[in-house]
């Protein structure tokens, strides 16, 4: 399963080590930082969960479950404010 | 001088590094600048800066957003101007701090009410934009970039604005890239940009100086000075040209830099005094000897006229204050006088 972001009404910024987005559908301001500005780039450009843990223990030397999880919490949270296409 | 544009750029970065604090980077527009310069080169960017950075961001994200909804509910002309437009030309557009979305329409009642129908909130006293060269500010809710129908461009009161029909027919896809979003040729936006500084405070503001040369391209600069002529702007386009090489460009430096614009080269804010003279002098001496009588009693009028919401009692103590702090930088002034106000 490959996970996107939507393009549609969807912009955003790196800003040194953070993502500045707007939801245009929401009117509404995302400030990301941390693992999810890691993981920002390649849900923009599509990676299957397996990618997006690999990249977290990577990027931050984590055991995979912690990974797991985050990952989970952030694609969670993107997929409740419908920023994710199927 | 548009042909060595990554030399202009490299001069920029001179000003930022030659600029005496954060203060003088702001009073310029330079700030965001120096962050994407310092942090390139390791230093330390101050909180206030990354701030400053970040509602930059939050602004220019809305661009596209709002400039898609405003082409979506109006059917005639819509043209760019300045802010992020002018950012478009830019090595980096994130460089450029914008607050509003400038757009000259062709029929702006019908294009304000398209808008409103389509969503958009009027803010403002309606009796401050009865005559302005804007209709009442426009905003998405939610979003802090708000949208200016213009009637006219900006322009000092002794200067005739050209006719929009003129600056129609010459204008070319928005750089932004939404679709059916215009904006004025190089040559005329140049222009545009150099009157809405001289309207506001002339040769104040690094940053649009260094506007004004990234929108011109090779053959901007002779359409520009053909245009000036045409439309009797070229004392202000002289002086302001002039100026933009020799900060810009290490060309000579005009009279107008060693008398009354002296601030720009060292990058440091301009004093009191200074932004006072600047606004008389300027108009002064960028018209022809006949009109310039007028140009010194608007520009007079305008300098020593009361804010709207303020009463002369409260304008002869600011007046005075300003007397007393005539060679302090304008920031620390503005300061001092929000502090005696609270």
């Amino acid at each position: 399963m490959t996970l996107r972001l939507r393009t549609e009404e969807l912009s955003w910024r790196k800003i040194d080590e953070e993502i500045v987005a707007l939801d245009g559908r929401r009117s509404d301001y995302l400030a990301i930082n941390g693992s999810g500005a890691l993981l920002w780039p390649l849900l923009v450009d599509g990676a299957t969960p397996e990618q997006l843990v690999s990249a977290l223990v990577n990027g931050y030397g984590i055991d995979e479950s912690r990974a797991a999880a985050d990952t989970a919490a952030f694609v969670s949270a993107l997929s409740d404010q419908g920023l994710l296409v199927a | 001088m548009s042909d060595n544009r990554s030399g202009i750029w490299r001069r920029v970065e001179e000003l930022v590094d030659r600029a005496p604090g954060t203060a003088a980077l702001r009073a310029h527009r330079l700030h965001l600048v120096a962050v994407r310069s310092w942090r390139a080169r390791g230093r330390h960017v101050p909180a206030g800066l990354r701030a400053d950075e970040h509602s930059a961001a939050i602004m220019a994200l809305a661009v596209p957003l709002l400039l898609a909804r405003a082409r979506a509910a109006y059917s005639g002309s819509l043209m760019l101007m300045k802010g992020p437009e002018a950012a478009a030309h830019r090595e980096d557009p994130a460089t450029r701090y914008f607050r509003d979305l400038d757009l000259l329409v062709d029929d702006p009642p019908a294009a304000q009410r398209a808008l409103v129908a389509r969503g958009f909130i009027e803010g403002g006293n309606p009796d401050d934009y009865e005559d302005a060269q804007h209709l009442r500010p426009l905003a998405w809710p939610g979003v802090p970039l708000v949208v200016e129908l213009h009637r006219r461009p900006n322009c000092p009161q002794w200067l005739m604005p050209p006719p929009s029909q003129e600056l129609f027919r010459g204008a070319v896809p928005s750089r932004t890239g939404v679709e059916g979003v215009l904006a004025p040729s190089p040559a005329v936006h140049a222009l545009l940009l150099a009157a809405h500084s001289w309207a506001h405070r002339p040769l104040a503001r690094l940053a649009d100086l260094i506007d004004i040369v990234a929108v011109l391209d090779a053959d901007g600069r002779t359409v520009a000075d053909d245009l000036a002529r045409q439309w009797g702007w070229s004392g202000m386009w002289r002086t302001t040209i002039a100026a933009a090489d020799a900060v810009l460009a290490d060309r000579s430096c005009p009279l107008s830099l060693r008398i009354w614009a002296r601030h720009l080269r060292p990058a440091r804010e301009s004093t009191v005094l200074e932004n006072h003279l600047l606004r008389i002098a300027a108009p002064v001496w960028a018209m022809p000897l006949a009109h310039a009588p007028r140009a010194f009693g608007v520009a007079f009028t305008q300098a020593a006229a009361k804010d709207s919401n303020e009463s002369w009692d409260d304008k002869r103590r600011r007046s005075g204050k300003a007397v007393a702090h005539a060679f302090m930088p304008e920031s620390a002034h503005v300061r001092t006088l929000k502090r005696s106000d609270e």
